[in-house]
């Protein structure tokens, strides 16, 4: 669902300030597309704050990449409750500008999920999610290993330990 | 394909299944497809090398055909394979039958919710479904009148459809009645009712999605396919089930769901290991998870001792999500109204109904002689004194 509402001069403007102190103007409906800024912005009265929102838990790069998102996404309909429901399959699928968008470096990627897991922007973290996901569906232990550049630290006995208690999984 | 058999509308499974039993298992739990457990003497017999599945018990018939270990006859299931006890009701059989069209209905003190505002009632039970051109099968107790029901998962005669009855296994009945209690919050007989109305055609029916290997199966009789067991196994009582369920119980007092699943590894050889996982707070871990399947999340487990620490918690999701079925993993604070008890119609055959009802029945009449006895020897006692009979009580 891309948008098509084009910034205006007219949209009211937020100041954030990065992690490492590097501001960056947005506007005020890109930046409600976080649950977090819209909540802290309602405390301000519903007034569009003039003073600067400091996003203490992330840097320049990725709050310019999560914003570049918001933009995007900016005119995308609420996600419906129904969505979130626990206990039922959910699928991996991912839109074709959202999968450009997440061909990212891996460091960059989980720095992605948890400014969206921070900011509170559920479809990002989604994505974000279901990325990573779709990064070990069907790979075996050691392609995942390879994949994510994880050090195999088991010991002999504990990898047959798990490889036991695995049991369950098989021939399904 | 089952020209002449009736099949449960709902499974889709004939109630005329076969048993061949092993060399240790007692006479009756041999049965043939048309035989109840209990009158073994129809069973299978080999006389002089071939079978002859009609030979009385009288006649000398010399041989039964014994399952070994991988018998491949298709007359019956080998009891290597199944229990006579996970056979239990497979032949049983109950309707559900239209109210009388002329507002007659009386309700019955054993009627279940559904059937009180519904448009049907539940039949008595049949141990054994004949085949069409044989007539209709005969229930019992007699419920509402109806002590025959023209059971069919087809409606031949449009102008006749009050006449039908839809036949099923009570047990099948059960778990219908669970699968629309989790979403709906209460029993939804209608939909079921409406879905029989609507395909109770011929080839709606065989084109109804139901287990894949129904059609290996229906033939003009059953073909009792190895492998293929599981599809007259009892749904509610499964005793190795049980055991299973049994066995993964934890009923230590220190419980608790948010311990982890498994044994907690030791602290690693690599010390520091890299693992961007290890990045990720556990709830974000989960969320991916929560698109993973199981053979993943195994799989998973292997790469990293971040993935060691799963709690009990984790993998019930992972078991709702991808067995929603079993009724036995559901959270009872989610669903308050669980567990509703099984219908009485679960726990017998036929024959165990007309037992009861029969004593039901003899004890009434017991009643009655007693209570005509007090009317004539003391009938400054018999005017407050009303006969079970002019109350409508039991039937």
């Amino acid at each position: 669902m891309a948008a098509n509402a084009q910034p205006t001069d007219a949209q009211p403007k937020i100041t954030l300030v990065s992690s490492d102190n590097q501001k960056i103007l947005v506007d005020r409906d890109i930046a409600e597309r976080s649950v977090l800024l819209k909540h802290m912005i309602q405390d301000f009265g519903g007034e569009t704050p003039d003073q600067d929102i400091p996003i203490h838990n992330v840097n320049e790069v990725v709050l310019k990449k999560v914003i570049e998102w918001c933009e995007h996404h900016r005119a995308d309909p609420p996600a419906t409750a129904e969505d979130d429901s626990d206990n039922r399959k959910k699928s991996t699928d991912i839109e074709e500008w959202d999968q450009k968008f997440m061909q990212v470096d891996q460091e960059m990627l989980f720095e992605i999920i948890l400014a969206a897991n921070y900011l509170d922007i559920k479809p990002l973290l989604d994505v974000g999610c279901k990325t990573v996901a779709n990064m070990i569906k069907g790979k075996s232990p050691d392609e995942i290993r390879k994949t994510f550049n994880i050090t195999n630290d088991f010991t002999p006995e504990e990898e047959d330990q798990i490889r036991r208690e695995n049991e369950w999984a098989e021939d399904r | 394909m089952a020209y002449a058999k009736v099949l449960c509308h709902i499974c889709g499974v004939s109630f005329k299944i076969g048993r061949i039993r092993t060399a240790q298992e007692p006479r009756n739990a041999a049965w043939a497809p048309w035989a109840l457990p209990t009158t073994y003497p129809n069973s299978f017999v080999e006389h002089n090398g071939e079978f002859n599945q009609s030979c009385p018990p009288e006649t000398a018939c010399m041989y039964e055909h014994i399952a070994s270990l991988g018998c491949k006859d298709d007359n019956g299931y080998s009891g290597h394979e199944i229990s006579v006890k996970e056979m239990r009701f497979c032949q049983t059989a109950q309707c559900l039958v239209w109210k009388p069209r002329n507002g007659t209905f009386e309700p019955l003190p054993d009627d279940e919710e559904f059937e009180k505002d519904g448009d049907f009632f539940l039949s008595g039970l049949t141990d054994h479904m004949p085949s069409r051109d044989y007539g209709n099968p005969e229930m019992t107790p007699p419920r509402h009148g109806c002590d025959a029901a023209d059971a069919e998962y087809v409606m031949w005669d449009e102008n006749a459809i009050y006449e039908y009855a839809m036949p099923f296994h009570p047990a099948c009945l059960e778990v219908y009645k669970r699968a629309t209690l989790r979403p709906h919050g209460k029993v939804n007989v209608n939909s079921l009712s409406s879905f029989w109305s609507l395909e109770a055609h011929y080839n709606l029916f065989y084109h109804f999605p139901r287990d894949p290997n129904l059609r290996h199966c229906m033939e003009q009789w059953w073909c009792h396919r190895n492998g293929t067991e599981y599809l007259v196994a009892n749904l509610l009582f499964m005793s190795k089930l049980d055991d299973i369920l049994e066995a993964a119980l934890d009923r230590s007092s220190d419980f608790s769901p948010h311990q982890r699943a498994f044994r907690v590894l030791g602290p690693g050889t690599g010390g520091g290991a890299y693992d961007p996982f290890g990045l990720l707070p556990v709830e974000l871990q989960y969320e991916i998870f929560d698109y993973l399947p199981s053979r993943d999340i195994a799989s998973l487990r292997l790469t990293s001792r971040v993935f060691s620490k799963l709690p009990v918690t984790y993998f019930q999701k992972l078991l709702l999500r991808e067995m929603p079925w079993l009724r036995e993993a559901w959270p009872t604070a989610a669903d308050p109204g669980q567990p509703i008890p099984y219908s009485k119609w679960t726990t017998m055959t036929a024959h165990e109904a007309k037992l009861t009802w029969d004593e039901e029945g003899l004890e009434l009449a017991k009643l009655s002689d007693y209570v005509e006895i007090v009317r004539k020897e003391m009938p400054e006692l018999a005017q407050p004194l009303k006969g079970p009979s002019s109350d409508g009580v039991g039937r």
